[in-house]
């Protein structure tokens, strides 16, 4: 109907042109046809119709076929809403054909190509069906979906404020931290974390920063990344399940003809090291070790500790108090270092979790699903540190908590930059932080976390706990990421 | 004809972009073909030989149609040489050429293969030549700087190579280059501070813990043995091999181990016997262990390499050099434990060398997959592959190899910043090997 309207008063004008043209290039063909090359300008077409075509025409399918060739027409892409026309749209074939009044039954000859022709070529000018090329689309959606300012922020706000929650779960998991339970789910935790962590930044973070849209072809391939990461982990265990068990014999030996002391600044620096990764399995034992000495002295014997109570807390922190002189100082240097490194983390996941948000609800809600699996395994081993560093109930909440308010820092951040800048950026980064999390942070802790339970019994069970902590987090992102363009949210 | 206005809407969309009031000249239709993929590399060919394999210049599509090269295209006779566009594109005759020069012939690819992998697995061999050395103070920090190198590059080979190679990327795209250089940079920058806090607060808490650790520690030495701590792992793998190799020395960690010679060997040997049993098993065990984490590193290794190979040249040695740098850290480290375990010389060099041979075994698989099916799959798991031995193998293992060594924030420093330099160094390497992807012609 527009288009009606706009081209009605430039009919006349349009008829005179196609005259004019249609006599202007008589004289040409003439010419050519006294010259030396009397086919070769027709000669291409010719080409063409011969090849897709048969008595010097095509039919609707053959010319659908030539098309295809040629990368262009392709059925399978929908239509923006508003179907304005522009250089980044990719036209399905019928639109093509409907553009040029051509029906099921029409015959193109070679006048119908040649007037056809220039569609073609501009469809396949503008690189709209292109897949590599698919950013100027891949924005045209992405303006058309993106969320306003007030659903980035209500959004990114409540997000973060659910993933805080998890600085505060670590009172209502207090009483189940008897320890070889408590270690388990630790080490579910943590390994879920990892999946998560490791599959958003293959399938979300780092192909959004390099242009992709999430498509069949590239999905399959970020999952081949995760097998080739997970086959070599899972390949890598065996092996050392199978091997260590045929030294377990040398483990009893050593262990009764150590005569070795461990260095005081290495035992030392060990303990610095793990409350740094948040380990907990070694830090609960000495610690109640070094309290237990000091009342009734035991021998080789490890002592193994039983569950713990805010009785039991109270009681060690007092203990503590007098072992370790001076509380405040030796407090607040370990709520320091770890409110820091924990602050650290929690910028970086605001500010993931912002840009991702800009982009579209969406994308922020599956960004803050991989930061929540990791955050809580992160703060409540952080959590239980602090506890057992000598400190109450209420400092421990208040360090975690003004730790974990630095993601609304990140997420401010991530918003405004995520606006004013290209979102890829932050994407990129990100990627490249969380992969450092999830394998050079957190999977180093998974495997110290473990160390203890497999000394003590089988190597089975966290081996098996492991894998569906990976296994998990991997599901989740990848269901996420394939029903990605399928779920509509806000 | 009121429907026929979409229809022209389409070479208006054209002639806007590339032309001026509506037409195009002669220039302009040769931007239009280049972009489009279909301008010729070479000058023009004979007009007398038309058919469709020849590649035609914009030149060559005027003067067919009759049209001079000062002719002014218009909507109405755009249509008559648009055919000519759309014949030069659907045949591709622009193209062939390119693709036969840049893949590599079947012998360029085993060869250059077989030699990539011969010396890399030429480092298992390393460690008879840099065995005095490894007595010195500075070999921890030498090999510091190696395991970061190997780090950098095996992580910056899987961001900048494989894995936008899985996904279809072409180096040449400015764009993902540059946010592949970002995702390094999340990396990295993460790395540094928590590094550096790690640097700044452990200093201080050592200076006050270490206060009444002392007096703990020696009422605890009055009234009984000590706990062992849990040894450091080495690579991930032989982790579970310390322990039988450093406490009978009297070691904790096999950065200060020294080497045994041949007569300390023997005397080593009876020991273990009495204390362990039969030696051939013990060594055994551990050469075993060592020997099968080891091979199936090199596998991958070869397998990434073949695969890489049957790309480009280029591709091939650019994964070869990231492998070399991880490689040289890892014979190395494996080498010395092996000779602590009571091996001689020539016992220790056998079997690093037989885990390396795997690397020709993998050569092999990743050639013939990479032949006959989509390389992508194989780069996309070598990805993957790389991401974990660099930050879940050997992170790790940077950083527990500098417990023992570290005793002040001056030490801390010194070795934070050689780990910087190995990483850097790496990251520097791939990224130019990168950038200039279509600058340099092998062969």
């Amino acid at each position: 109907m527009v288009t009606m309207e706009r081209l009605h008063p430039a009919f006349p004008s349009y008829l005179l042109l196609v005259l004019f043209g249609i006599w202007r290039t008589v004289p040409q063909i003439h010419a050519s046809s006294t010259g030396l090359l009397p086919l070769s300008a027709t000669s291409f077409l010719e080409e063409l119709m011969k090849r897709y075509g048969e008595n010097d025409s095509l039919t609707l399918p053959q010319l659908k076929t030539l098309l295809n060739s040629v990368g262009v027409g392709r059925d399978n892409v929908s239509l923006p809403k508003e179907a304005h026309r522009n250089l980044s749209t990719c036209f399905s074939s019928g639109d093509l054909f409907a553009a040029h009044n051509f029906s099921e039954r029409s015959r193109i000859g070679k006048s119908e190509f040649q007037e056809f022709c220039p569609t073609i070529l501009q469809q396949l000018d503008s690189r709209a069906c292109t897949p590599e090329n698919q950013e100027n689309k891949e924005n045209e959606q992405t303006e058309e979906g993106k969320p306003s300012a007030i659903e980035v922020w209500g959004f990114g706000f409540l997000s973060v404020s659910l993933i805080n929650l998890a600085s505060l779960l670590g009172v209502l998991v207090l009483p189940c931290t008897e320890k070889a339970f408590f270690s388990r789910v630790l080490t579910y935790f943590i390994a879920l974390s990892i999946g998560t962590l490791l599959s958003n930044a293959l399938f979300q973070l780092i192909p959004e920063a390099f242009g992709f849209n999430p498509q069949d072809n590239y999905v399959s391939k970020s999952a081949v990344v995760f097998g080739g990461f997970y086959l070599f982990f899972f390949t890598e265990k065996i092996l050392k399940m199978l091997l260590k068990q045929k030294n377990e014999h040398h483990h009893g030996h050593n262990h009764f003809t150590s005569e070795t002391l461990p260095s005081k600044k290495d035992q030392e620096e060990g303990v610095t090291e793990k409350l740094q990764n948040g380990d907990l399995d070694h830090m609960i034992p000495q610690h109640c070790n070094n309290d237990l000495d000091g009342k009734a002295p035991s021998t080789d014997e490890k002592v193994i500790v039983g569950s713990m109570s805010v009785q039991d807390l109270q009681a060690s922190q007092s203990a503590c108090y007098w072992l370790k002189g001076v509380r405040y100082s030796d407090i607040g240097t370990l709520a320091w270092m770890i409110t820091l490194s924990d602050g650290l983390h929690n910028f970086i996941d605001g500010l993931a979790i912002g840009a991702s948000f800009t982009v579209s609800v969406f994308q922020g809600i599956s960004t803050s699903v991989a930061i929540l699996c990791e955050e809580f395994p992160h703060e409540l081993g952080d959590f239980v540190i602090l506890l057992n560093a000598g400190m109450s109930i209420q400092q421990a909440l208040f360090f975690n908590f003004l730790s974990a308010c630095c993601c609304y820092v990140g997420l401010a951040f991530g918003i405004l930059a995520g606006s004013h800048f290209s979102a890829n950026w932050i994407f990129a980064l990100a990627g490249g932080m969380f992969l450092y999390i999830a394998l050079a942070d957190m999977f180093p802790e998974m495997n110290e976390v473990c160390q203890e339970d497999e000394k003590k019994d089988s190597f089975l069970v966290p081996f098996v706990i492991q894998n569906l902590g990976l296994l998990t987090g991997f599901s989740i992102m990848l269901v996420l990421t394939m029903y990605s363009g399928q779920i509509q949210i806000g | 004809r009121p429907s026929e206005g979409p229809e022209l809407a389409f070479t208006e969309d054209v002639l806007r972009v590339f032309g001026a009031n509506q037409s195009l000249s002669a220039a302009q239709l040769g931007r239009l073909l280049e972009r489009l993929g279909a301008a010729p590399q070479q000058g023009a060919l004979e007009l007398g030989q038309l058919h469709f394999n020849q590649c035609l210049s914009a030149e060559d599509i005027f003067s067919l149609h009759g049209f001079s090269n000062v002719t002014q295209i218009t909507s109405s006779n755009f249509t008559a040489i648009c055919p000519a566009i759309l014949q030069q594109l659907n045949f591709h005759p622009c193209e062939d050429p390119q693709k036969h020069s840049v893949k590599p012939s079947f012998s360029e690819v085993w060869g250059y293969g077989f030699l990539s992998v011969t010396i890399i697995n030429l480092a298992s061999l390393l460690g008879l030549i840099l065995t005095p050395l490894i007595k010195k103070s500075y070999f921890p920090k030498i090999l510091t700087y190696f395991v970061g190198l190997a780090i950098g590059t095996l992580f910056s080979n899987a961001i900048f190579q494989l894995i936008p190679e899985a996904f279809g990327f072409n180096p040449k795209i400015d764009n993902y280059v540059e946010k592949a250089v970002a995702v390094f940079g999340g990396f990295y920058m993460l790395f540094f501070v928590e590094r550096t806090l790690k640097m700044l607060l452990k200093t201080y808490g050592q200076n006050d813990h270490t206060h009444f650790r002392n007096d703990d520690f020696g009422s605890k030495e009055k009234a009984h043995q000590p706990k062992t701590l849990p040894l450091p792992p080495v690579n991930g793998v032989t982790c579970y091999a310390n322990p039988a190799v450093t406490e009978p020395n009297g070691h904790i960690h096999f950065d200060t181990v020294s080497v045994v010679s041949l007569q300390d060997g023997k005397a080593e040997s009876s020991s273990c016997t009495c204390l362990k049993g039969p030696k051939l098993s013990e060594i055994g065990t551990i050469a075993w262990m060592i020997t099968l984490c080891d091979a199936l590193h090199n596998f991958i290794d070869g397998l990434a390499i073949g695969a890489s190979y049957t790309l480009s040249l280029l591709q091939g040695l650019s994964t070869s050099i990231a492998i070399l740098c991880e490689e040289f850290p890892h014979e190395l480290g494996d080498f010395v434990i092996l000779l602590n375990a009571g091996m001689s010389t020539r016992q220790a060099l056998l079997f690093n060398f037989l885990s390396a041979c795997s690397c020709y075994v993998g050569l092999a698989f990743g050639i013939l997959v990479g032949n006959n099916f989509a390389p992508n799959i194989i780069f996309a798991l070598a990805g993957g592959m790389f991401l974990y031995i660099s930050l879940a193998d050997m992170f790790p293992e940077m950083n527990d190899m500098l417990r023992e060594k570290v005793t002040g924030r001056q030490t801390d420093f010194t070795f934070f910043m050689i780990q910087n330099a190995g990483m850097l160094t790496g990251f520097t390497a791939i990224l130019l090997i990168t950038l200039y992807a279509g600058d340099i012609e092998l062969q």
